[in-house]
């Protein structure tokens, strides 16, 4: 009886250059993974689908006389992962864009109270709690803007928090990451390239 | 009959007004994400409870001439409240419309995300404070 063999694919993997080795998207047990370490697969752009049926192919030459079988997913995608790039640059830019952010959320929010007249409302706020009528009330008004940043940073975590309460920040980033990867698979496998 | 045809207008625009509210910021997801940032669960009738009890109370603040005189800390503590209450509310509509994916492309660490929004938050509040305390406004 001939021995058995059993591979796995991962779901997804990253390769650090244009050639992956099959070692890294591929477990086999029953055998030894030493062969596995020199074959290497080549990458056609960002993603390429690697199917079970390409990597038995391959392995099959490898393990003679083994009957082998898939045990895991049926594909494996693998994305190439992008080039540093000068971390200068990338400093510029989050800086500009946090110049931007600064004053862009500085002047909405004018706008926005300004449209909605809220120095009225705080000023009745103020004479509801008080009964004296009073123009500009900071008795208010501070603490409003100092609530405004509290609400926002106690919705996206920006404070340290356990790993096991992900915020709505986490979520948010993890559903566009996938969105990505299932766009970026898509495009490997279009046939006009 | 025109006080009843008037009662029952304003009685139906109240509805509208206060349903059309409430759905708005439900599809925002305001009180749920809210309250699954401080890990609570099974909050919907706290929700809707305290925040139909809110607008009643605003409602009937605005619209009728009552005082209630019991201090200014009071003033500040509401101030503060509703503050919070609408950075939730610019923060759940910072999320719909997806702007925190946008601007990832800038920053491929987390750090720098929580960097861009740390200043989009210090913007609001820098911009409030001078809206109120500059005499300009």
């Amino acid at each position: 009886m001939k021995k058995e063999l059993f591979f796995a694919l991962e779901k997804t993997a990253y390769a650090k250059g244009p050639r992956v080795p099959l070692y890294s998207i591929c477990s086999v047990y029953g055998a030894t993974a030493q062969p596995l370490k020199n074959v290497l697969i080549p990458l056609k752009g960002a993603a390429t689908t690697v199917t079970a049926l390409d990597v038995m192919a391959r392995i099959a030459p490898l393990y003679p006389d083994y009957a082998i079988t898939n045990l895991g997913p049926t594909e494996c995608r693998v994305f190439m992962q992008h080039s540093p790039g000068s971390p200068l640059l990338k400093v510029l830019k989050v800086m500009l864009l946090c110049l931007v952010m600064f004053f862009g959320g500085a002047v909405a929010i004018m706008t926005f109270h300004e449209d909605v007249s809220m120095s009225q409302v705080h000023s009745d706020i103020y004479a509801f709690f008080t009964g004296a009528e009073q123009e500009n009330v900071p008795v208010v008004s501070v603490p409003y803007s100092i609530g405004v940043a509290v609400g926002f940073v106690m919705l996206f975590g920006l404070y340290r928090r356990r790993k096991s309460r992900p915020t709505v920040l986490d979520i948010d980033i993890h559903n566009y990451e996938n969105q990505l990867r299932d766009y970026l698979a898509a495009q490997g496998n279009r046939p006009d390239g | 009959m025109g006080n009843l045809l008037s009662g029952v207008t304003g009685l139906s625009a109240g509805i509208v007004t206060g349903t059309a509210l409430c759905a708005f910021y439900i599809a925002l997801g305001v009180f749920s994400n809210s309250s699954v940032s401080l890990g609570l669960r099974n909050t919907g009738l706290l929700m809707s409870a305290s925040t139909a009890a809110g607008g009643l109370t605003g409602a009937v603040i605005t619209l009728f001439d009552v005082r209630l005189p019991i201090g200014e800390a009071f003033a500040s503590l509401c101030g503060l409240l509703s503050g919070v209450y609408v950075g939730i509310v610019i923060a759940c509509l910072a999320e719909v419309t997806d702007t925190i994916p946008v601007i990832k492309n800038f920053g491929r660490t987390r750090q720098a995300i929580a960097f861009l929004l740390l200043a989009f938050v210090l913007g609001k509040t820098a911009g409030s404070l001078i809206y109120w305390l500059s005499g300009v406004f």
